[in-house]
């Protein structure tokens, strides 16, 4: 028996008439869909510091955010001159669970435009880049500080000890009085962009979501102070003993520990004492904590200077403010 | 007079709680004995406020270690040890205070409560001898579990594991647990390698010992300069309240005979100034005569009953970190009696308890699905098998011409009725 011939086809063998029909396909290719507004870009020329922020807007033109630990952390940036681009966001996009985060720039590679367009995917367009938090931060402002001046650094030892108070006394008090802030903020709808960024716009979502966030800021509150119940009193007078430490701490020196330019410690104060003191945040009338702070002048006063330094943009507003 | 409410005497200190030992220190400079009494009541809801130390001066209760000295100058008692030292100087102890509760605290967290051979070699019998019977065994746990979550921030969760293979009867150490006389018998199945064999304290010795060494150089670092015999933070002024509250904290790392030693062994050679700190100040304080301690006055049985379910309610899961949080909301709202949110409460609970009992009872009656239903009657009320319900039936159905004869004067009385033993057609009812 003869073997079939080469030409016949298989038994797997697609016919013909449909294998016409499937090389007709894909009709039309489309391009590809271009990626959202807010999407980060592929490649960053500037690194970008994640922060909480109210709009937008105040994140394009870098005004001061409203969390403390954000607020520190971009100050040191300014003060070091590294100029970051602010991306507002929130606990979820980070990848430690909270914010602030700094994505370093991407290095240009060798690798040609061209190429890269083709495989968007490979590690050929940029290396990737690991998010930095905490004292990576202050290494990477450290090294890509344009300034010639280097850092002095403060006595450790000491400033572990102050950092603690703010951390231990100050940040408590803090805690309490945003409790307060939150309802009031969520209440206020005369910013629609907040509302529709931050928050969920049926009761049936919002209720929760600011109970859990009072949850947290108990317990928050019951571990640092070892105490067993949360007493806004002895917090307040906790918050007063360390804001008359840190005055006496500063004295008539510019900066912290008499250092010729601002540190890290000095971005920590004023991280408290900007927010405290801002008018434009929405504190109740009553606020106790800010009027604590106004009666130790060179706290206010250093407030005022380390702003000045770091936004000079902003002078015209400060005017009005303080 | 000053009554001082503190957590109790152990491991040879005042106190086993850091505060209560600072505050007893610095009663003990600063007041003659005769003017203050120590009672060592060892339960938190004496004040109000539910912290110890507390004290009670007329009907003024003030707790925490802070607001007792805030409380004592402002009300003239006497002179406090801060007063002497500078403006730069206060604000360090205040700064340093915060630091050792910051930092100091969750070591000591640590040492005692968080790694399980320590806690149940030193600590928990401490507070057994601290409490009475029913107590030692809900109150401790308690408060171990709120060291845990104090010091959980420092990542350090493996010291916690209550199954320290090496510690006593483990199923995985199944084999050092048994005699040695039966070991042999059993073939040696796996052999542990070098983690397994590391108490959870050697694995993560590395970081225990980083922690240790940031928190105590700090310390060490302000008291360099001063007296080598009795350092002190501050060298002019004799103690200072950050003396004291610096000696309760370093005397619970340095005193306790703990089996996992990783505060002392860093302590004694490392910082031995820091060790000698704690040392002078004890002798200091037996120096200066007595403590006053007094005897706390007897806990009726239904405060003791109360402390007890307390405790007790908060061990249960979900509804224990309910209550907590309810507690902590009426005691910060100064609330006493029932009111109409407790009253709420109170419904709410009772009606879910009756509708989760009633629905349990509910299930628990169903029939298994699919299987037909059978019950058994007796036909003769006379059975005594009957008495014993549906399985008395089934018997005596089944053994229908069987009759007990419950005694020889009966016999002759049945004999007459018929022949013995007639057989007896029972249906069981079937459907």
């Amino acid at each position: 028996m003869a073997g079939p011939p080469s030409s016949r086809p298989g038994w797997f063998a697609v016919p013909a008439p449909v294998r016409e029909l499937f090389k007709i396909f894909p009709l039309t290719t489309l391009p590809a869909e271009s990626l959202p507004e807010r999407a980060p870009e592929r490649a960053r020329v500037r690194p970008s510091l994640y922060v909480f922020a109210r709009t937008l807007e105040d994140a394009r033109s870098s005004r001061p955010s409203f969390n403390p630990q954000c607020l520190k952390w971009q100050t040191f940036l300014r003060i070091a001159g590294v100029d970051v681009h602010l991306v507002p966001s929130n606990n979820h996009a980070s990848p430690s669970g909270s914010l602030p985060f700094l994505l370093p720039p991407t290095t240009p590679t060798s690798i040609p435009e061209k190429q890269s367009s083709t495989q968007p995917s490979g590690n050929a367009v940029t290396k990737p880049t690991i998010p930095l938090t905490g004292s990576k931060i202050h290494r990477y402002a450290k090294d890509n500080s344009p300034r010639e001046t280097t850092f002095s650094d403060s006595p450790p030892s000491r400033t572990e000890a102050y950092e603690a108070l703010l951390s231990q006394n100050l940040r408590p008090a803090w805690l309490t009085s945003s409790e307060k802030l939150y309802a009031l903020y969520l209440h206020d709808a005369n910013t629609p962009l907040l509302k529709a960024l931050y928050l969920p716009p049926s009761p049936i979502l919002y209720l929760p979501s600011l109970h859990t966030l009072r949850n947290a800021a108990t317990d928050e509150i019951l571990k640092t102070t070892r105490r067993s119940l949360v007493d806004p009193h002895r917090l307040l007078v906790d918050a007063t003993d360390a804001l008359r430490s840190l005055s006496a701490l500063l004295a008539d020196n510019d900066w912290f520990f008499g250092l010729p330019d601002p540190g890290l410690f000095d971005a920590e104060v004023f991280a408290y004492t900007y927010l405290i003191l801002d008018e434009a945040f929405g504190w109740a009338d009553d606020y106790s904590l800010a009027q604590c702070l106004v009666k130790f002048d060179n706290l206010v006063e250093h407030r005022r200077r380390l702003y000045e330094r770091c936004w000079p943009e902003a002078l015209g507003e400060q005017v009005n403010t303080n | 007079m000053l009554h001082l409410h503190v957590w109790g005497p152990a491991f040879g200190l005042p106190s086993i709680d850091a505060e209560c030992l600072a505050i007893i220190t610095y009663f003990h400079n600063v007041l003659p004995s005769s003017s203050w009494r120590l009672i060592p009541s060892n339960d938190p809801a004496v004040s109000p406020s539910n912290l110890l130390p507390a004290l009670q001066h007329e009907d003024k209760w003030i707790s925490g270690f802070q607001p007792i000295i805030e409380y004592l100058t402002s009300a003239a008692i006497c002179d406090g040890l801060d007063e002497t030292l500078s403006p730069i100087q206060r604000a360090d102890s205040v700064a340093y205070s915060a630091y050792l509760r910051a930092h100091a605290g969750p070591l000591v967290d640590l040492s005692l409560y968080v790694s399980a051979a320590n806690w149940a070699a030193t600590t928990r019998p401490a507070y057994s001898l601290l409490l009475t019977f029913p107590l030692t065994w809900t109150v401790p746990t308690l408060i171990r579990a709120e060291a845990i979550k104090r010091a959980e921030h420092l990542g350090l969760a493996e010291l916690d594991t209550d199954f320290d293979p090496n510690g006593g009867l483990h199923l995985s150490a199944g084999r050092d647990a048994l005699p040695e006389t039966f070991r042999r018998h059993i073939p040696l199945m796996t052999k542990k390698t070098v983690h397994e064999e590391m108490t959870p304290e050697q694995a993560i010795a590395i970081r225990l010992f980083g922690l240790t060494e940031d928190c105590l150089t700090v310390l060490d670092d302000l008291m360099k300069g001063g007296d080598e015999e009795h350092p002190r933070f501050f060298t002019d002024a004799a103690v200072s309240s950050l003396d004291c509250l610096a000696f309760g904290y370093l005397a619970l790392m340095q005193k306790p005979a703990v089996p996992r030693s990783f505060l002392k062994d860093w302590l004694e050679p490392k910082t031995p100034r820091l060790h000698k700190f704690v040392d002078s100040m004890l002798a200091a304080i037996t120096a200066r005569g007595d403590l006053p301690w007094a005897t706390s006055e007897p806990t009726s049985v239904a405060r003791f009953g109360g402390r007890i379910l307390d405790s007790v309610l908060r061990h249960i899961p979900n509804l224990g970190e309910q209550y907590a949080a309810e507690m902590r909301h009426r005691a910060e709202h100064q609330k006493t009696g029932l009111d109409q949110r407790a009253l709420m409460l109170i419904m709410g609970v009772v009606l879910t308890g009756l509708a989760t009992g009633y629905g349990f009872q509910a299930y628990r009656a169903m029939q298994p699905f699919g299987a037909s239903t059978q019950s058994w009657k007796p036909r003769r009320s006379r059975t005594r098998l009957s008495e014993f319900g549906q399985l008395g039936s089934m018997l005596s159905s089944a053994m229908g011409p069987f009759q007990p004869v419950p005694s020889g004067l009966d016999v002759g009385a049945r004999d007459q009725g018929g022949p013995n033993g007639m057989l007896v057609e029972v249906d069981s009812e079937v459907d």
